[in-house]
């Protein structure tokens, strides 16, 4: 108990240190200036210290984890820090805003050259809990494993892949650009890449059984990168909408300092931020468009988990287990059984 | 870093980001501190048990005044303790302080043992039982059958089915007309490849269906959150928040072949509506309908919207049939204060003008 509530006072200490470093940045410099420049350091002196902040709560958050039991609290928890960490992110958004509203300078252009829109897609990808492009990499890194694993022919197999996976980390990233042509176009590149460099496997005589572990690896590889373009047009649109909601927030905030208004609080432009992107996530999960891809990428999604099911069994096949389609038959028999014995019952007591 | 020249004050931003701070660490100490939230606190006892499928009775302090039990029928998609989270926010306590007999249906935690269960079997074998065990031992021909959400649309098949067995239909926040557009659900099912999906996964798991639902009012859920921060003083708010908590994150699974057919019939196909919906080999027919019905919607449900509740009372053949427009959302109905003060008594007094 005495280590946990040191811990909560070293915590405390931390953070309220972070904070006073960043509330003292600048301190008795306090010339007019108006230079983006000038901003965009403040920009940067923010993102630094809102680092330290998330650092210090993340080992915070680990501790609170190993220390609080499993249950509705500690899933709580969890989504209370994860939603903080959002609130902290978002701020680096509003501090530039905020120093312009309060010295009269706001105005939309020069917000739109600030704005760092990889910074505010991190902020997105938490919202959303987007994958990243590590997953593609180890996606591609597993299957190919496996193949090594499982067939003597692809021995060595993965090595040769290693400089062409590395070379594709790029591509891979490409898709996350929320640039849909790139991302096809990565797609392409990929798929042509895997298949010239797997097209030897084929040539090798007697490949007998393991032939059919290559040729469902390959098909679940060449399934993958359409999936990861559609994917990237779905976060494409999602970050679209993010960067709109964003400026209908920082228009009606040139239109409050046009009015005089009072600057508002960053509590204030958080409840702003998270009504406004609420509205415009509500319609466009409602278009056509994003209903359409979402099914398209589901389909794709589950076409490769279907595929990598396949595999499983086949590659479980020869050892002393139970596989899934063997499972499958049992239920179903037991389920019929079951409705069976239920019905006879049940005219009996009639 | 370089420290560059800054013409405006700080410290109202800086204080902002650190009561978050502090609220965070406070937050952590009070969570940890709690001890195990407990919902569903209402006395029972299960009375019927099959597969995975458990019949409670809630024993009443209060004198029974409607002779006919009401058994309620809730979704699969989430757990019935909902309705009895706390004491002061029990619309089952609610509904036994009314002097109604009440048991309830839970279908349980389904696994893969379970994929193959359908909605044949859900209708005809589990929710039938339970229906005949009631009878059965309260002497009655016939009994109050109360659906809710998904568990309303069973509850409505049922009806059709076994029209003589239920003397009176009460439906809350039930959708039964699925061609609205209104709640996103409804649209993202229509063209859901729901086949790909039961293939793919067996049984729908609870993760799943909850990450749809958060899917609908994505910041809302931040917002939530970080509002909770300034609530950690009080014990009694948070503990009532936890059990809310808890009951969001116990999402049971849907067996597969159940939302296979669930999906395709009613969301896509709109079969409660157009016709043609077969059960097991029992068409399903509205028009058989002819007990008296209470269908009650909430006027601001995102997840059951009006639209989607309001046409089953055109849909039924019962001449007495009413109508009850709920001022609040889909959870507001059964744990606000106003449901406690005024749907539970209106419900209760509805029942027992038809049946004493």
């Amino acid at each position: 108990m005495e280590k946990i509530t040191d811990f909560y006072k070293d915590w405390a200490d931390n953070l309220a240190n972070v904070q006073k470093a960043f509330g003292n940045f600048g301190a008795g410099e306090r010339r007019e200036s108006e230079t983006a420049k000038k901003t965009h350091d403040l920009y940067e002196a923010w993102t630094g210290m809102g680092q330290s902040w998330a650092n210090s709560m993340r080992d915070a958050f680990e501790e609170m984890m190993r220390a609080t039991a499993k249950g509705a609290g500690r899933e709580t928890l969890a989504n209370i820090f994860s939603s903080a960490e959002t609130y902290m992110k978002l701020f680096e958004f509003w501090l530039p805003v905020y120093k312009s509203l309060q010295e009269k300078t706001f105005d939309l252009a020069s917000y739109q050259r600030l704005f760092d829109s990889a910074q505010y897609k991190e902020v997105l990808n938490k919202v959303f809990d987007f994958i990243s492009p590590g997953t593609v990499n180890e996606f591609y890194g597993q299957a190919l494993k496996y193949l090594e694993t499982v067939t003597p022919v692809a021995q060595n197999f993965s090595k040769q892949f290693t400089d062409l996976a590395q070379s594709g980390a790029k591509m891979y990233a490409g898709f996350f650009s929320g640039d849909v042509e790139t991302a096809i176009k990565n797609y392409e590149n990929i798929l042509d890449a895997y298949q010239r460099g797997l097209s030897p496997m084929f040539k090798v005589p007697a490949m007998g059984k393991y032939r059919e572990h290559i040729e469902l690896t390959l098909n679940m590889l060449r399934k993958y990168p359409p999936f990861m373009a559609q994917y990237a047009k779905y976060q494409g649109l999602m970050h679209a909408t993010g960067r709109k909601s964003m400026e209908k927030i920082m228009a009606q905030f040139a239109q409050r300092m046009q009015e005089n208004a009072a600057v508002p609080g960053y509590d204030e432009f958080f409840k702003i931020w998270a009504e406004i992107n609420e509205q415009a996530y509500g319609d466009l999960f409602n278009s056509e468009e994003l209903v359409a891809l979402q099914n398209e990428l589901q389909s794709a999604g589950l076409a490769i988990k279907k595929d990598f099911q396949k595999l499983m069994e086949l590659a479980l096949a020869n050892y002393p287990v139970v596989l899934r389609s063997e499972m499958d038959e049992l239920y179903k028999t037991v389920h019929d059984l079951k409705k069976r014995v239920h019905d006879l019952e049940k005219e009996k007591t009639k | 870093m370089t420290k560059s020249a800054i013409a405006f004050d700080l410290k109202a931003p800086v204080r902002e980001t650190w009561e978050l701070s502090r609220k965070l660490v406070k937050a952590c100490e009070t969570l940890r501190q709690l001890g195990e939230i407990k919902a569903g606190v209402s006395p029972k006892e299960v009375v019927f048990e099959y597969d995975k499928i458990k019949l409670y009775h809630y024993k009443s302090e209060a004198p029974i005044t409607c002779r006919v039990p009401v058994v309620i029928s809730y979704a699969l998609v989430n757990r019935p303790y909902m309705l009895d989270l706390q004491p002061d926010r029990s619309f089952i306590r609610r509904l036994l302080q009314e002097g109604l007999e009440v048991y309830v249906i839970d279908w349980g935690y389904p696994t893969q043992v379970d994929k193959y269960v359908t909605l044949d079997d859900y209708i005809n074998i589990y929710l039938n039982d339970c229906v005949d065990f009631i009878r059965d031992s309260a002497r009655h021909s016939a009994i109050n059958l109360m659906g809710i959400c998904q568990g309303g649309t069973f509850a409505t098949i049922y009806a059709a089915l076994y029209p003589k067995k239920i003397k009176n239909l009460i439906t809350i926040v039930t959708p039964v007309d699925f061609s609205t557009n209104d709640a996103l659900l409804f649209r993202w099912s229509k063209n859901m490849n729901v086949d790909a999906m039961v293939d793919a996964y067996g049984i729908i798991s609870g993760e799943v269906l909850s990450a749809g639902y958060l899917m609908l009012k994505p910041f809302m859920k931040i917002s939530k959150y970080v509002d909770i921060l300034d609530m950690m003083d009080d014990h009694e708010k948070i503990e009532n928040f936890l059990r809310m908590e808890q009951w969001i994150l116990d999402s049971p699974a849907q067996t597969g072949e159940c939302y296979r057919q669930f999906i395709k019939d009613l969301y896509q196909q709109n079969k409660l509506v157009r016709g043609g919906l077969m059960v097991g080999e029992k068409p399903v027919d509205m028009k058989k309908i002819t007990m008296p019905l209470l269908n009650i919607y909430a006027s601001d449900d995102h997840i059951v919207p009006p639209n989607a509740s309001i046409p089953l009372n055109d849909l039924v053949g019962s001449s007495d049939q009413e109508l009850y427009s709920f001022k609040g959302g889909h959870i507001g109905v059964f744990v606000s204060a106003k449901s406690q003060k005024e749907l539970a008594p209106a419900i209760a007094s509805w029942l027992h003008k038809r049946v004493n």
